[in-house]
């Protein structure tokens, strides 16, 4: 970026003695001789704020879900600006919203692009792994701009020059006197530099790279943190919603008589499906509302509807019968060849041993623990909007299809910490009912959802079915591999390590579609790596080879290979080989370990961040499971707050565990049957194994992100773990009751 | 009419006693630390003290209550004076998103009153809450923090 540009990236102006560094669009929009911002007029973009007490408040731009990012993104314009990080306060700041202007070729409701100008991503979106790596380097800027106007300030006030300054711990040096950058905010926000700030190089760090605990920990333990459910507008009316609980199902009449009898119902309003037409994938279900004076009210009200539904097309389905489905799309599906090359059809027909295998994974349920929740305020002039979404643009984007005639200035959109999102928040679903009916019944109105809504009408992680074929040579190398993947969504998952690592390969898929779906925590790459990390591991074994240096071989074979996907063009050797060591050093790999036991290794990189897990089990006679020593490693580049780093890699690890362990969305007659957490089972602290440690690898690389990475080798690393631990292999998920019915048999 | 007390203040209820605790606790006294996650007692978002004794809000009636004490977690700790189990949370740095937090710490405060010097089995055993973020590594070291701290050790 030139000088110009980042001049104008940022904007500096002095707001009642404070220096104020805000970005971008205000800035941009008066440039631009434009004004239908000015709704936003207080809203900066990210900035940071120094006050004359010397203070310093530096805004978050990015939802946060719990992977941290508002604690890391602030270490990041901490760091330019050289303060003491302990003193800096950090600040939700509200969403920014651009048009698209017709530059952009996917569409208007592109989440990510939407939020550019010209070359400049303002990055509002949690998700995808992608809050570091869109942040990294314009908060930097920010930081280090903020830095040079204070240094200026001082250099005018001193009379020496800019070069005979330092800065230090939120103060200017001069020699052996300091100021404190809070008495030059207000000469700051009016100094002008002619110059581009030097960012600093990772060896001059002094806040990324060190532990920082959550600036909000103290918050959340005093339950003073406020999430979208906790939230009121004056005037609010509570919503219930009784949705169709049948796929793609509809409501064919219904008795609203006895709803209105409870006490504080208010209205009953039918809510049509969005989209209406039933070949697509259902948005916003189609159901009965009661609004009431208290969520309790709405809910007694719900249980007083008589509703009939039609139960639309896929009444039949369940379990069975989706799995007979899989099993006839595999054997007759049309297939798509996504990556060929080599010959593989020869290759494994002289093959010296070959293995046809096949994996299943069932349908998974996000499980927020924020249930779904929204606060809308349609008023004439103005939508109010209080959600707990990963993306800004698409809370203003969703909302605006269904309030035709208000425009995206009318908006006051306020995005709350969220209880958990894992893809799910994604979907502005419960705020988009609460648009509807804040806008039929004048007030504002709160659409909380139950547990047994959110399993109901979730977007599931999809079913998938993995099926392949591997042959190795007489040396026991994997010289031929097929790998077939039978999903919803399976963009990613044919190109994943081993597939550029093997001569003959070729990876193809087949589409199938019955529950809704949508992003879970690493999408694809969450079931693609239980599915090539098994199979690795019986290749590894059909070739008697230790698991972990048969993969580390491959890898040093072929070294680095071209990897085109969301976030990554390569798959780095030497990094898969070092969050391999890490993990398995720490496990201590290949130590005698008790009868019963076992040990299991996987690695994985999803979205440009690699991963490794190693787990030591023990299976008893019975079959009992018990995890008993859990290694995660991971390499996200440089780890800007380690400390939340090792928290996402002990998350994701455990999110697997739970996901392998039991989850499994049940359906019976049509509909999702095991509606709330008596039935839809997820592992609790007495799943979790007594020992685990988490390493983050050290290095200065430009970084991606760990909120997805390390989800995806824990599974494998387990089951390949059951395996070593008593020759029983996990090919279908959830492990449930599996090792049990095999140690007896 | 239901007389009791929440963090140490009285509280008169007239209303449906069927109602939940937990909605009142929400939407009547407007203490929003207690939170909703699945209305049938499974996961422990909403766990507050009753009488001293852990309880899941969301299944116990308002008319159950006449008579009782009850303790959210507002009533737990303050800024300047935490609660043990707040400071080890804290210290452990457990919280990811933090949803769930109120009820584990909730929960773990009465657990450790029956075992202040708890075995990592007697954790598995007894401890039941979700965490959807499945920060479990860190909150069974906070346990064990937390128990230290209780003991007067740190």
């Amino acid at each position: 970026m030139n000088k110009m540009d980042r001049r104008h990236f940022l904007k500096v102006t002095a707001a009642a003695g404070a220096l104020v560094i805000s970005a971008p669009h205000m800035s941009f929009a008066q440039m631009a001789g434009n004004d239908r911002y000015r709704n936003l007029a207080a809203n900066l973009g990210f900035y940071l704020k120094i006050d004359a007490d010397n203070t310093v408040t530096i805004g978050y731009s990015v939802p946060d879900d719990g992977t941290g990012v508002s604690t890391a993104l602030p270490m990041l314009v901490a760091e330019e600006l050289d303060v003491d990080f302990d003193q800096v306060k950090v600040d939700k700041l509200p969403p920014l919203y651009k048009e698209n202007d017709g530059s952009n070729p996917r569409g208007g409701n592109d989440p990510y692009i939407n939020q550019t100008y010209k070359d400049r991503p303002i990055h509002q979106s949690t998700g995808g792994s992608q809050a570091i790596r869109q942040s990294y380097e314009m908060l930097r800027q920010a930081g280090a701009e903020a830095r040079a106007l204070l240094m200026k300030a001082a250099s005018d006030k001193l009379g020496v020059p800019m070069s005979a300054l330092k800065t230090d711990g939120g103060f200017v040096i001069n020699g052996a006197s300091k100021l404190s950058y809070g008495s030059l905010a207000s000469e700051a926000a009016k100094a002008k530099i002619d110059f581009e700030p030097k960012l600093k190089t990772p060896d001059e760090y002094k806040i990324i790279g060190t532990d920082q605990g959550q600036k909000v920990a103290k918050d959340i333990t005093l339950g003073e943190q406020k999430y979208c459910m906790d939230m009121e507008l004056p005037g609010m009316l509570n919503a219930v919603i009784a949705r169709c609980p049948y796929i793609d199902g509809l409501v064919k009449s219904y008795d609203d008589t006895e709803a209105l009898k409870v006490p504080g119902v208010r209205h009953v309003i039918r809510i049509n499906r969005i989209p209406e037409d039933l070949s697509e994938q259902k948005y916003i279900a189609d159901g009965v509302a009661v609004i009431a004076d208290s969520h309790w009210a709405a809910l007694k009200g719900r249980e007083a509807l008589e509703i009939e539904w039609d139960k639309g097309r896929w009444s039949h389905v369940d379990n069975a019968w989706i799995d007979a489905n899989f099993d006839e799309l595999v054997e007759n599906g049309e297939t798509n060849v996504r990556l060929e090359h080599g010959d593989f059809d020869k290759a494994y027909a002289g093959a010296d041993k070959t293995l046809e295998v096949a994996y299943d994974q069932p349908y998974w349920a996000h499980t927020t623990m924020e249930t779904p929740c929204g606060l809308v305020d349609v008023q004439k002039d103005k939508v109010v909007v209080i959600a707990g979404n990963q993306t800004a643009v698409r809370v203003m984007n969703d909302l605006m299809n269904v309030l035709p005639g208000y425009s995206h200035d009318q908006f006051d959109v306020t995005l709350m910490r969220i209880g958990s999102g894992f893809g799910r928040k994604f979907i502005v679903d419960a705020a988009t009912e609460a648009a509807v009916l804040s806008k039929e019944v004048g007030k504002p109105v709160k659409v909380i959802w139950t547990r047994e809504d959110d399993l109901e009408q979730d977007f599931y992680n999809p079913k998938g079915r993995h099926v392949f074929r591997g042959g190795i040579d007489k040396d026991g190398k994997l010289v031929a591999a097929n790998y077939l993947h039978c999903s919803t969504d399976n963009d990613f998952a044919t190109h994943a390590f081993p597939a550029h690592y093997v001569a003959n390969y070729r990876g193809e898929v087949i589409n199938s579609k019955v529950l809704p779906s949508g992003p879970w925590r690493g999408p694809t790459e969450n079931v693609a790596g239980y599915a090539m990390q098994s199979f690795v591991d019986e290749m590894a074994h059909l070739a008697g080879e230790c698991p972990l240096k048969y993969r580390i071989n491959m890898f040093r074979e072929t070294g680095d290979t071209p990897h085109p996907g969301f976030s990554s063009d390569f798959m780095v050797a030497e990094r898969f080989i070092n969050v391999l060591t890490m993990a398995a050093k720490n496990a201590g790999w290949g130590k005698e370990l008790p009868k019963g036991h076992g040990m299991g290794v996987a690695s994985f990189m999803t979205f440009g961040g690699y991963a490794a897990c190693v787990v030591e089990v023990k299976v008893d006679s019975d079959g009992t499971l018990t995890i008993i020593n859990a290694c995660g490693a991971a390499d996200p580049g440089i780890a800007i707050n380690p400390q939340g780093c090792r928290a996402q890699i002990e998350s994701g690890t455990l999110d697997g565990f739970s996901a392998a362990l039991g989850q499994k969305v049940v359906i019976e007659g049509g509909r999702v049957v095991n509606n709330n957490f008596d039935s839809y089972e997820m592992a609790r602290i007495g799943s979790a194994p007594h020992k685990f440690t988490a390493e983050v690898a050290r290095n200065t690389i430009t970084p991606k992100g760990l909120g997805e990475m390390s989800l995806p080798p824990a599974i494998p690393a387990l089951t390949n773990a059951i395996f070593d631990a008593c020759g029983v292999r996990i090919r279908k998920l959830p492990i449930a009751d599996q090792l049990e019915k095999a140690m007896k048999a | 009419m239901v007389k009791f007390t929440v963090n140490g203040k009285s509280h008169t209820f007239n209303g449906d006693e069927e109602m939940p605790l937990l909605w009142y606790l929400r939407d009547d006294a407007k203490l929003t630390g207690t939170k909703f996650g699945c209305g049938i007692a499974q996961c422990g978002a909403c766990t507050v003290h009753i009488g001293g004794e852990a309880q899941r809000s969301c299944s116990v009636p308002i008319g159950t209550l006449d008579g009782e004490d009850i303790v959210t977690i507002e009533g737990l700790g303050t800024a300047e004076r935490l609660h043990a189990v707040q400071r080890a949370w804290i210290d452990e740095d457990v919280a990811q998103c933090g949803f769930c937090q109120s009820g584990q710490i909730m929960a773990v405060v009465s657990f450790l009153k029956d075992y202040p010097n708890p075995t990592d089995d007697d954790i598995d055993e007894n401890h039941t809450n979700l965490c959807r973020c499945a920060s479990y590594a860190r909150m069974r070291k906070a346990i064990h923090t937390a128990a230290g701290y209780l003991r007067g050790e740190m």
